[in-house]
């Protein structure tokens, strides 16, 4: 099977995830960190797709999310801070983990 | 390979740990969830704005519906019947006020723990007990049974039949308006928008039902009537009474509270009378005092329980005052009348009351264009007027609770009437949120005769509250009031409103105008019928202001056959003087034979006297008030008791040489008695006064505490009961009697007097000022000292969702009244004009909607504090509203 390098990673992390958001079952996000993770070349590359690929893919709907209420969503993005920042690093340590899950499961295959 | 298993192992487990809801709101998977861009807590936000043009389909609704949002967030509301305007009112609660209305909610039914854990157990433990939920319960089934023909059996001298179809409609009300708000929440937990709160607390809400609306209504009577004062004055008596026995001790708590006051100023004029009862007094008996020894350690503790289990949700507390007036058309510029009104409740986030308009033509010929303020959870107009009548209210501070004590036998009996009753006992569970889910505890709750017993080491109290006990009218009161054509029909209507009693100013578009002390009395008799209150006996106005001996053969008690009803409360009808003022003032003199029924624990006369005199200024200068003048009127920070007592002070320094001193006089002296946040006087004087009046009153108490066994009274207790003493009665100490023993300190070998404590207070007051702020007197600026205070019941963890602190002025005792903890102050101003209802002006403390995230969370906020206004208009179609920011189109479905 052919590997993807990190950018290329990133990317079908990011789709996946985008996607599987609007069930708005945000546990279904770890089938995106899991592709990503085991299409990576490297576990470098599971790594960062996993974490920034799902990181991004929560932020892209915040920004999403501003751009169709500006001023409402700039005041809670304002006294939520704590949350918006909360709510993307745990979405990149969940694609993280499921990433790995991603990786270590290709790897344990291609040795068989 | 064994380094991938390993990696694997671990990946998993931390991805499981990820998934796996685990009990707290700070597991990552609690978090995830919250924070989820559709699913979370950003849902909220979408409800922060209504579309600009949006088609909601209802099913329930009569016909179209139009809702036009106004630039403040405030609903015009065009339908064809009352029913429907319900229904689209309950949709428009619940979508920018619910979680206020379900705390409230469960506030009353004493179910807070069930959402906030332990730290709301005790307060649900009081509210079970004071049983507001059962006194609504009791409203509903009364509105049942009169909308079936039934008699009202506690109030068998109301004609019932005459209120028939009143009753069924607004059962059809209540019961639209509940499905408004159901379908409310429906929708907002489809879009998953339900209020930022309940996801943070991490529950949703229950449908709401008609009982809830007056569970709700009970709040607001509660928050009006309800008070523990009887204990507190008892605890006080009993007090002076083990130190210097009944007689001397009786006298000297009527020195502190004197029933008739020497300074006063009453509602209705010296040369008006008001509408006399038709029966009056006659007592057969002399009241005595009762000396049956209550533990005063028992109230002590009661006490204590009930102030640390009341909660600060409450969105009124007792005792807050108020002003309205109304001037009638002679005396106006316009040659119609003026109302004004500005109740003084709590501020808190959001704003008590949400502000609509709506216009009802329906298909039979009947039109209704009213607007006004609602509370959030009951779907009526509450203060407001119609395009025939207006309407504004003070509280009256009537009192329709009593408290009894028993002899109580060792089998758990109390003598009542002469034989040993059982008490009932009735089995409540509680929830009690728990890391694990609810934690169930059973309470028993008691009952004697005369009500729910309250209890702590021992001393027990039965609460006889009317909102409790009965049930009551005055939604039925709200929904015809905004039916009455004039100001007879009016009036008319006043009838049903049992609680909590206010002063009706209202006036007409046809120029008739008057005041009400509107409210159903207790009329408090002895076994054999005979009045226990008598004017001519002054101090049988101590009789509902001390608890009762309920055990007595001659048992005080409600007598039900014979209230003393809307139609017997004072009232004052196109009044010679051509004007009336009502802030929570002493209603009449004693020519109305039932003022000490009424009310006792009147304000002091200081706002209700500086609003008579602006008025009076305006007529004397020009011949007429202005709309201009009203504003300013209701804006108006003079300070009387400086005013008062400044003259006084410099008088009892004059002699004092000292250098500080002398600086914070002179400060004094160059002083208008505004009350402004950029002055230093108002600081000095503010201080000054609340260390006077501990200074003249606090060594007694302290005396009490070390000599009478069995009395213990807290600092914080004694500070609390030194501020409460009315300052118009230090004031005419200081004026009439400035050689009272009061002054004197019980604790020094010389013998104090007025100027003695005058002098020692401000140098005092100099002392603690230097301290706090430092010693130039040009830091110690009045907006140190005042600032608003509008919380949020989550302010204390998040406080982005209190309004901000922004530097206030007025103080307690001015028109405008905003409190010194700056947590109280007008919490709606209306100004109508009945020249041109399009004219009139109005104004909340904060915005329409209790989303955080709503651009009307408080921008009317600044507004208010600016004393501005936005226009009240009364717009009879859809395109006649102005600034218009969303079109909803509500259609049956």
């Amino acid at each position: 099977m052919k590997k993807l390098n990190l950018i290329q990673c990133l990317l079908v992390t990011f789709v996946i995830g985008v996607a599987l958001e609007f069930t708005r079952i945000w546990q279904l996000l770890v089938i995106a960190g899991i592709i990503g993770g085991f299409l990576a070349k490297n576990l470098k590359t599971a790594i960062f797709s996993g974490f920034f690929g799902l990181l991004f893919c929560r932020g892209i709907l915040f920004i999403a999310l501003y751009l169709k209420l500006p001023s409402s969503f700039a005041m809670a993005y304002l006294n939520l801070s704590m949350f918006l920042g909360i709510g993307l690093i745990l979405a990149g340590l969940l694609g993280l983990f499921s990433a790995l899950i991603g990786y270590f499961s290709a790897a344990l295959i291609e040795k068989r | 390979m064994k380094r991938g298993v390993i990696g694997l192992i671990l990946a998993v487990a931390l991805t499981i740990a990820f998934l796996i809801p685990l009990p707290g709101m700070f597991s990552p998977s609690t978090l995830m969830s919250m924070t989820d861009p559709l699913a979370g807590i950003w849902g909220s936000v979408y409800t922060a704005k209504y579309p600009n043009r949006g088609k909601i389909v209802m099913p329930g609704l009569e016909s179209d519906v139009t809702v036009i949002i106004d630039g403040y967030g405030v609903p015009h509301i065009f339908a064809k019947s009352e029913i429907d305007v319900a229904y689209v009112l309950g949709y428009l609660h619940a979508h920018d006020r619910l979680f206020q209305m379900d705390l409230q909610r469960r506030l009353v039914e004493g179910r807070l723990s069930e959402v906030l854990g332990e730290a709301a157990y005790q307060t649900d433990v009081l509210y079970r007990i004071l049983g507001l939920y059962r006194g609504a319960q009791k409203s509903l089934e009364l509105l049942e049974n009169i909308s079936e023909g039934e008699k009202a059996s506690h109030y068998p001298q109301m004609d019932v039949t005459l209120i028939k179809d009143d009753a069924k409609k607004l059962l059809d009300m209540l019961d639209a308006y509940s499905k408004g708000v159901n379908f409310a929440i429906e929708e907002m937990e489809k879009e998953n928008a339900l209020p930022l709160e309940f996801k943070l607390l991490g529950y949703k809400p229950e449908p709401w039902t008609p009982l809830n609306i007056l569970e709700i209504g009970r709040l607001l009577s509660w928050g009006l009537t309800g008070t523990f004062a009887d204990l507190e004055l008892y605890l006080v008596y009993q007090g002076l009474v083990g130190k210097y026995g009944v007689e001397n001790g009786t006298k000297l708590l009527l020195e502190l509270l004197p029933i008739d006051r020497p300074i006063d100023h009453f509602i209705v004029p010296e040369n008006e009378s008001c509408i006399h009862p038709v029966n009056p007094a006659d007592p057969s008996k002399t009241f005595g005092f009762s000396t049956v020894n209550v533990e005063t350690q028992g109230i002590n503790e009661l006490l204590k329980w009930i102030k640390e289990a009341s909660p600060l949700l409450t969105p009124i507390r007792s005792m807050f005052a108020s002003n309205n007036w109304v001037v009638g058309g002679n005396l106006t510029e316009t040659g119609k009348p003026i109302l004004c009104n500005d109740p003084h409740l709590q501020l808190v986030v959001p704003s008590v009351w949400y502000e609509v308009h709506y216009v009802v033509k329906s298909p039979d010929g009947e039109f209704i264009n009213a607007r006004g303020v609602t509370f959030p959870g009951i779907g009526l107009i509450i203060i407001g007027c119609t395009q025939y009548v207006g309407w504004g209210f003070t509280n009256v501070m009537a009192d329709q609770m009593d408290f009894y004590y028993y002899k109580w036998n060792d089998k758990g009996q109390y003598l009542y009437k002469g034989s040993w009753k059982d008490v009932k006992t009735v089995n409540e569970e509680i929830l009690v949120k728990a890391s694990n889910g609810y934690e169930k505890r059973t309470i028993t709750l008691n009952f004697t005769v005369h009500g729910p017993i309250i209890e702590r080491k021992g001393t027990k109290f039965a609460i006889c509250w009317m909102g409790e006990k009965y049930g009551s009218l005055e939604s039925l009161a709200l929904l015809k009031y905004v039916h009455a054509k004039n100001a007879t029909e009016f009036l008319k209507a006043t009838y049903y409103f049992h609680m909590p009693p206010q002063n009706h100013a209202f006036a007409d578009i046809y120029g008739n105008f008057g005041w009400r002390a509107v409210g159903w009395y207790p009329n408090r008799t002895y076994p054999n019928g005979t009045m226990a209150i008598d004017p001519s006996k002054p101090l049988t106005a101590l009789i509902p202001r001390l608890p009762i001996n309920g055990s007595s053969e001659n048992v005080i008690e409600w007598n039900v056959n014979d209230w003393i009803d809307a139609n017997e409360a004072p009232t004052l009808w196109n009044p010679k003087q051509g004007y009336v003022v009502t802030a929570n003032n002493r209603l009449a003199n004693k020519t109305y034979p039932y003022i000490y029924d009424v009310a006792w624990t009147f304000a002091d006369y200081y706002r209700a006297y500086r609003i008579d005199y602006l008025i009076r200024e305006c007529i004397k200068e020009k011949g007429y008030v202005t709309i201009e003048d009203m504003k300013k009127i209701q804006n108006d920070v003079f300070y009387v008791p400086a005013a008062k007592l400044v003259p006084e002070i410099e008088n009892a320094l004059s002699g004092v040489t000292d250098e500080k001193v002398q600086e914070a006089l002179n400060i004094l002296k160059e002083w208008n008695y505004s009350m402004l946040p950029d002055l230093v006087a108002p600081t000095i004087f503010a201080k000054w006064l609340s260390v006077f009046k501990n200074m003249t009153l606090a060594d007694e108490f302290i005396e009490l505490n070390k000599t009478v066994s069995g009395f213990t009274i807290s600092k914080s207790e004694l500070e609390d009961l030194v501020e409460s003493i009315p300052t118009s009665i230090l004031e005419a100490y200081v004026k009439l009697e400035p050689n009272s023993h009061w002054f004197d300190n019980v604790f020094t070998d010389e013998t104090e007097n007025a100027a003695t404590i005058i002098r020692g207070s401000f140098e005092k007051t100099i002392e603690l000022l230097e301290n706090e702020f430092g010693e130039d007197m040009s830091n110690w600026k009045f907006s140190k000292i005042h600032k608003l205070h509008a919380e949020h019941p989550f302010g204390s963890v998040f406080s982005w969702l209190n309004y901000p602190e922004w530097e206030a002025w007025g103080w307690s005792q001015c028109v405008n009244n905003i409190g010194a903890s700056g947590k109280s102050g007008p919490s709606w101003r209306e100004i109508l004009n009945f020249k041109d209802l399009n004219q009139s002006l109005c104004i909340i403390p904060g915005g329409q909607s209790g989303n955080p995230f709503s651009e009307h969370y408080y921008d009317q906020l600044r507004m208010w504090l600016n004393g501005e206004y936005k226009q009240m208009s009364f717009p009879a179609n859809p395109s006649e509203v102005e600034d218009v920011e969303s079109v909803l189109e509500f259609m049956p479905g």
